[in-house]
């Protein structure tokens, strides 16, 4: 690129903005010149792309046919659609807005108008409530501040039991004592750094301790005493419909305890977002995983996976397995990597193809029950045998080595929401042969009867393409332990509101000043008496003051607006224009 | 005292011009990074994203609504979302309803993949594996609800900017329609369109959690959405892109500073000069003002020269 052609946008650019500026002094030529070449530029381009982008694409194209693709025989590849023909209707419509400039006929264009303000109007009112009532509802804010930081923290420990399963109990009155029952939780939390993390296992107690800002949990009967950290509850997912949704919602991650918590919950609240912590650094890592990978020996680098997988590999781990060829070390490599989610550089659309079938990974599940079916039906099921073993990457392993499965697994939370999961990709609703598992486990969760036991059938919705089902019951999950799970005493939720804390002394100000604003505007605008009576005329004069500060900011605003596009003109010009100008870029 | 009075007094407003020029070269030339204020609402913004899934089964959609005319806080506002869903390798999809900003939804991922790709030469992000580009859409509300209530996004977008079938991109393989849309990140500086995406890009049961990056002068305007609960968080001008940038620049090491840190530290210098001078006006006037009061009366005034 030359020099000059970097130059002389830029001082072209330059010029143009000169003249703009030029109108400051008064109303020149050379002002006029550069405002007509903007509005004629501006417009050359506007409709440049309303037919390169619109008429033509969506309007002109599909009704000519010459949206169809021509095959190598010189057919199309669909037919022409007489029927897209019907779009004439609305664009001859349209095009009576034209009208407007005929004298005669002009009252055809305020057809076109009035349908153009009535479908505004059917908008507004459908935008008004979407937009509107969310900000009425959020203004309705307490003025008394009614607890202490104690007392925030006990709400703020509702509020996480406003979540929780309904057995979950919270005792009122009492700091110290947070009681969930028998359920599990899987918190997404944030610590001191930011980091976010989470925390999953059998919370029973909570006692905090706000002198030394931190929390004593029992976790698993195991008293961990933590940092005082937010936590995040993501309330701005819309409710799942039910279970199935839910976990389909979140990307088919069967997460056990995710499936606990909104099996659990009303589906109304059942809201949370969760997400494993990966480190980005360090053994586990997606860097480590990288490097794991690329290691010369091939031993080595089937070590290195293994350790990484290993780190990796928590209580729960969500990735997928399909159409794996486990002689293939590089097959198996590059599954692996996605099991951890990480996208191998040799990227493949080959193996993309394979993916998205989930496998849930239990380091301590016991597998008791094998089932080992030839020809599966609905009522004849016939069992092989007893089995138990730990559910571990090694045993999956071995899994893997068996010749007689393809290496499709598929986990199935038996009787539960992993129903709709198996039936979307396991069975024969799924056209794609291929990908339907050949292996299925299913597991029970704790404290629940096995008395349902996983059916492969034949026929519409079975799984017909599964060779082996594996029953894994009694899964004996511990809480991750580390120093990443924190659990924090100024839990909030993250509603994106700024009245995150009105129940604070500081949010209690706010909304004071929110108040009493509201009530001094509205005063000063209130024309219907005479404001020179006692503390009406205060009150509107303390509305002028407010709104003068109000207009204060928004001119501040303005200005460091003005500046930044300043600065980044600046920025523009002596990083990059400059230095390419003079052979330096 | 007298001397400064005078000083003050007659002070040439081209000296102030030229000093608050220099004040925001001399960051720039110096490469100065200061760390900007940590802000709540930018800080929302970053956790939004750091609890977005990873897998392939949903999306994040930046829409570009900003032009070259609010290019200066709008573009380090998308840049660092971008970089951060790509260091998080959550896939996303660019989309515009102005037609001036096609050029950066081709340019911003290219060059912020270009920049992690020097960072990590072991990784690479891709077009069409890691983000989509949909392009310029005519017909804003209409539009914005025809993407909302899609039954098949893939077939009601058809193509994306480059032509390709939405069916054929990688990372469209798994979206089908808006519930697969994780969030919405809108950046504008223009008035009123973040209203059309709030009111329209919903269904009955479904809103996609949604971030926000305006230019300083809608900052009151997006406060609303953002107290109300309608945003995730915020980007306030150019300090929320910085403010943004620095809890990426602490999360990883090896990142350089990037336009929006160096941009707001020049910003931060500028305003430190101008309240300092505001702060000398004022002490001139008052001076000025003193020194008329001492003068014995009838004598001329030069309250007007301060």
């Amino acid at each position: 690129m030359s020099a000059w052609s970097v130059a002389l946008p830029v001082i072209l650019g330059g010029i143009a903005t000169l003249a703009i500026y030029s109108f400051l002094v008064k109303e020149n030529p050379f002002y006029r010149f550069f405002e007509h070449l903007y509005i004629g530029i501006a417009t050359g381009f506007g409709i440049v792309f309303g037919v390169q982008r619109f008429l033509w694409p969506e309007l002109l194209g599909p009704m000519l046919g010459y949206d169809r693709e021509v095959c190598a025989d010189g057919s199309f590849d669909r037919p022409w659609r007489s029927w897209y023909l019907l779009y004439l209707l609305p664009f001859a419509f349209g095009t009576l807005y034209y009208f407007i400039y005929s004298k005669k006929r002009q009252w055809l264009s305020r057809v076109v108008i009035a349908w153009s303000l009535g479908v505004s109007g059917g908008f507004a009112v459908k935008g008004f409530f979407a937009q509107y009532m969310p900000q009425i509802i959020g203004s309705f804010k307490p003025l008394v501040a009614v607890q202490t930081v104690e007392r925030n923290l006990l709400l703020s420990f509702r509020d996480v039991a406003d979540h929780l399963p309904p057995n979950a109990q919270v005792a009122k009155g009492r700091i110290d004592l947070f009681r969930l029952g028998p359920s599990y939780v899987r918190l997404v939390i944030k610590d001191k750094d930011g980091a976010l993390s989470e925390l999953s296992g059998q919370v029973t107690d909570v006692n905090d301790d706000p002198k030394e800002g931190s929390l004593t949990l029992l976790v698993n009967n195991e008293e961990r005493k933590v940092p005082s950290a937010d936590i995040v509850l993501r309330e701005d997912q819309p409710p799942p419909r039910d279970v199935a949704d839910a976990c389909e919602g979140h990307g088919g991650e069967h997460d056990y305890f995710a499936y606990r918590l909104l099996r659990s919950w009303d589906p109304k609240r059942a809201n949370w977002t969760y997400r494993r912590h990966i480190p980005d650094t360090g053994p586990g890592s997606r860097e480590a995983l990288a490097t794991a990978l690329r290691a010369a020996d091939p031993a080595a680098r089937v070590k290195a996976v293994e350790e990484t997988l290993d780190t990796r590999l928590g209580p729960v781990e969500v990735g997928l397995v399909n159409g794996l060829d486990p002689k293939d070390e590089q097959q198996v490599a590059a599954a692996l990597s996605a099991l951890l989610r990480w996208q191998p550089e040799d990227y493949a659309p080959a193996a993309e193809n394979n993916a998205g079938i989930p496998l849930l990974v239990s380091e301590k599940a016991v597998v008791r029950d094998v089932y080992r079916a030839e020809k599966w039906t609905t009522n004849k099921r016939e069992p092989v045998g007893v089995k138990t073993c730990e559910l571990s990457p090694e045993t999956l392993r071995s899994w893997f080595d068996r010749p007689e499965t393809d290496l499709g697994v598929v986990l199935q939370r038996k009787g539960g929401a992993g129903g709709s999961f198996l039936h979307r990709f396991a069975s024969s609703a799924n056209p794609d042969a291929a990908r339907r598992p050949k292996l299925v486990i299913g597991y029970f969760l704790p404290g629940e009867k096995e008395s349902k036991e996983l059916v492969l059938q034949n026929g519409q919705n079975g799984y017909s393409g599964a060779a082996e089902a594996v029953t894994v019951s009694g899964l004996d999950v511990p809480a991750p332990m580390g120093p990443e799970f924190l659990l924090g005493a100024s839990a909030r939720k993250v509603t994106g509101g700024l009245s995150l804390d009105f129940w604070s002394f500081k949010g209690m100000v706010a909304n004071w000043i929110f108040a009493i604003t509201l009530i001094c505007v509205m005063t000063y605008f209130l024309f219907s008496f005479e404001h020179n009576r006692p503390g009406i005329y205060q009150a509107s004069m303390a509305g002028r003051w407010l709104m003068m500060l109000c207009f204060g900011a928004f001119f501040g605003s303005t200005i460091m607006a003005r500046m930044a596009l300043l600065v980044e003109r600046l920025q523009f010009l002596i990083e990059k224009w400059l230095p390419t100008l003079f052979g330096q870029g | 005292m007298a001397n400064l009075t005078d000083f003050l007094g007659k002070l040439d407003r081209r000296a102030i011009y030229v000093t608050v020029l220099l004040a925001l070269i001399l960051p720039l030339v110096r490469h100065w990074a200061l760390p900007p204020a940590d802000m709540q609402s930018a800080r929302k913004f970053y956790d939004a994203v750091e609890v977005l899934p990873t897998d392939d089964s949903g999306i994040v959609l930046i829409a570009v609504d900003w032009g070259p005319g609010t290019k200066a806080e709008n573009e380090p506002q998308t840049e660092v979302l971008i970089e951060h869903l790509m260091r998080r390798r959550v896939h996303f999809a660019l989309i515009t309803t102005v037609t001036e900003a096609e050029v950066f939804l081709r340019e911003l991922p290219d060059r912020v993949a270009r920049r992690l790709n020097v960072e990590n030469p072991r990784e690479k992000w891709e077009y069409g594996k890691d983000w989509v580009n949909f392009g310029y859409r005519p017909g804003l509300t209409a539009m914005i609800q025809k993407i909302a209530t899609a039954p098949d996004l893939r077939q009601t977008l058809g193509m994306d900017a480059r032509g390709t079938p939405l069916t054929d991109v990688p990372c469209m393989r798994n979206i089908k329609n808006i519930r697969n849309i994780r969030m919405l990140a809108h950046f504008t500086g223009l008035t009123n369109m973040l209203d059309y995406w709030l009111q329209f890009f919903q269904t009955s049961d479904y809103r996609p959690p949604m971030v926000h990056g305006c230019t300083s002068i809608t900052i009151p305007e997006a406060y609303i959405y953002l107290d109300s609960g309608q945003l995730m968080g915020l980007h306030e001008g150019i300090a929320g892109a910085a403010a943004h940038s620095w809890l990426l620049t602490k999360q990883y090491k090896d990142r350089a500073p990037d336009s929006a840190i160096v941009t707001n530290t020049a910003l931060a210098v500028a305003h430190v000069v101008i309240i300092v001078l505001i702060v000398l006006g004022n002490l001139g006037m008052v001076l000025a003002m003193r020194k008329a009061a001492s003068r014995p009366s009838g004598s001329p005034s030069e309250e007007g020269n301060a």
